[in-house]
């Protein structure tokens, strides 16, 4: 049988609020190397995602190994992201960094349930370069619209508790509308 | 959109003929799985969705099998047989036509004495003439009734096979025949007449090749190839160009037309507009793919492969007087997918606001090399809006021109406002 054929999961574009609601994840096949994906609030999946804000904190972890970790903002919330030994490019990327900065980052949604039961949402970096202010206004106009646009995919393909999708509608329609409100004209 | 390959349509335009609605959807899911994942050939592929939907929707199909032929009407008998049309025609079927004779050749096969091509007011189709039937050739521009010949199917393409019980009669008609021309985008295989406009020709890859090159109309273009033993007019670039009874072939799952001896008219009072069949694509980068930056190239004339770091081309080994270039492989990613994208020397200098001979100046004087351009391009790109138009190709996309995105101010008002209403 032949391999099949390898597609890149695109970078998807969510906002802070959005991932940090997005807790449940699964595995679309048994294989050992399936990529693993976080069910959107707003419907959809994502694998990876790209992120594009002011990195406001950056902390070096001497674990076994060493660790970056950070914080990236937008409107919304906080992106908690991290780069170890086993993302060598990211690490270095990270390393160099003067925060804050602004910032564009590509990485991995990666969930962990902490002792007290709450799942953490963290992204596990691919690479973080810094970046200049109009490329996080078009991320997010981008984000804005591509959050829209899977809001109305939920209308037309899963009418299940109407209720409930009216309510995550309607709160997200507000969290864009006061995002966009963000970026100065 | 994505253009659905012409095995997909072939499966459902036979379903159709079973009087079953095909679920595109299904059959599309289900050949991209075999093909795709299970590297079925495209062959057999359809061969399984056409016998599963046989099967789920209780049909036997026509198996090819002798099928005996109508008693022969005894000579005497007056009663004329009954004339078919050539658009209707059903494989196996026995049929009689009257047609026109529009192309003739000789074939390289001895069991077979001419090929060529028949039309009627309806269609047209290809028609083989065995030797051993004793039928003589056909003239072209003649009309014939041609009785008890049998239709065949090869490819997934209709043929007329005339054999010895066929029997073919020269008749006086002078019925103008007047072929349908086809939108290019409608072409299937078979026989078919187009107009459009030449508009690329290519350098013929062998010599059995006259010429091949691209005709488009404003629906969709399509390749053309005449062989070199015909007597086809040469056709040239940006000409517009009707071409009638061409025969339109099915290979590697991609349409070509074969206009070896077909009738070429060139229709200097049309210009056509073509619509171009650039894409474009809006989206970040999100990854800068090994081989960016300076490389050096193969400089055999038309290998221009690149090089390995020790100057070593696949093909012809050590090349000590490499050429370099600059290029950008990278993803591009829209949120929806992410694209492989290829942007060329030219594009690059302009985006990147380096040039090749200042690449090479800092490659030459820096320890890392041609790494160097890299490591340095990176960061200058990653997570940076552009928009690109040009052509996918294979997996990846050939960029044509590109510019960095500013933002959208229009669409930032609109999105604040349609968010605004709701909220």
């Amino acid at each position: 049988m032949k391999p099949t054929s390898y597609t890149r999961e695109p970078a998807v574009r969510l906002f802070a609020k959005e991932l940090a609601g997005s807790t449940e994840s699964f595995k679309e096949s048994n294989d050992d190397k399936a990529p693993t994906f976080h069910k959107l609030v707003t419907g959809g999946k994502a694998n990876r995602i790209l992120i594009s804000g002011p990195l406001i904190i950056k902390e070096k972890k001497d674990y076994s190994t060493p660790m970056y970790v950070g914080k990236i903002t937008d409107p919304t919330g906080t992106f908690y992201v991290n780069a170890g030994s086993y993302q060598p490019e990211a690490m270095q990327q990270f390393a160099k960094l003067n925060y804050p900065c602004f910032v564009t980052a590509i990485g991995k949604i990666n969930s962990y349930e902490t002792d007290k039961g709450n799942v953490m949402m963290s992204v596990r970096l691919e690479s973080i370069t810094e970046t200049d202010e109009s490329t996080v206004h078009q991320w997010i106009l981008d984000t804005a619209d591509l959050t829209l646009k899977r809001l109305e995919q939920i209308e037309t393909t899963n009418d299940t508790r109407p209720d409930e999708i009216r309510l995550t509608k309607e709160k997200v329609k507000v969290m864009v509308h006061e995002t966009l409100l963000k970026i100065p004209l | 959109m994505e253009i659905l390959p012409m095995s997909i349509k072939t499966i459902s335009q036979k379903l159709r003929e079973h009087g079953i609605t095909p679920d595109s959807s299904r059959i599309e899911s289900e050949y991209n799985r075999l093909t795709k994942e299970f590297g079925v050939p495209i062959k057999e592929a359809v061969r399984t969705i056409l016998d599963r939907e046989y099967k789920d929707n209780n049909i036997t199909p026509v198996k090819k099998e002798y099928i005996a032929p109508p008693p022969r009407d005894n000579p005497s008998d007056n009663n004329a047989p009954e004339l078919c049309n050539i658009d209707s025609l059903k494989k196996d079927e026995w049929v009689s036509l009257k047609v026109k004779v529009v192309s003739t050749r000789n074939t390289p096969s001895s069991a077979v004495s001419q090929m060529g091509i028949i039309t009627d007011q309806t269609a047209a189709i290809k028609y083989v003439i065995f030797s051993k039937s004793n039928i003589p050739p056909l003239e072209q521009g003649a009309w014939y009734t041609i009785e008890s010949a049998v239709v065949d199917e090869y490819n997934g393409v209709l043929n007329l096979k005339i054999h010895a019980g066929s029997t073919v009669t020269k008749i006086d008609c002078s019925d103008p025949v007047s072929p349908l021309i086809s939108p290019i985008e409608h072409v299937a295989p078979g026989i078919t007449s187009i107009q459009g406009k030449v508009t690329q020709i290519w350098e013929p890859f062998s010599d059995k090749i006259a010429q091949t090159g691209i005709i488009a109309d404003t629906t969709g273009s399509i390749k053309f190839t005449t062989w070199a033993n015909s007597e086809t007019m040469v056709l040239e670039k940006d000409k517009v160009y009707t071409i009638y009874f061409a025969s339109a072939d099915l290979y590697k799952d991609k349409l070509s037309v074969n206009i070896s001896n077909c009738a070429i008219v060139e229709n200097d009072d049309i210009t056509i507009d073509i619509k171009s069949t650039e894409q474009t694509i809006t989206g970040a980068f999100v990854q800068v793919s090994s081989g960016s930056g300076l490389i050096k190239r193969c400089p055999v004339e038309g290998c221009k492969r690149p090089l390995t770091r020790q100057n070593f081309c696949q093909i012809h080994e050590m090349q000590p007087n490499y050429i370099y270039d600059l290029r950008l492989r990278a993803v591009l990613d829209d949120g929806i997918t992410a694209h492989s994208v290829l942007i060329q020397r030219q594009i690059f200098e302009k985006l990147i606001g380096m040039t090749l001979d200042e690449a090479i100046e800092i490659a030459e004087s820096q320890p890392l090399g041609m790494s160097e351009i890299e490591y340095r391009i990176t960061p200058q790109i990653l997570g940076k809006y552009i928009t690109v138009s040009g052509k996918p190709f294979e997996d990846l996309f050939i960029v044509n021109s590109a510019e960095w995105s500013t933002l959208d101010t229009a669409k930032l008002t609109t999105l604040i406002n349609e968010t605004g209403e709701s909220a």
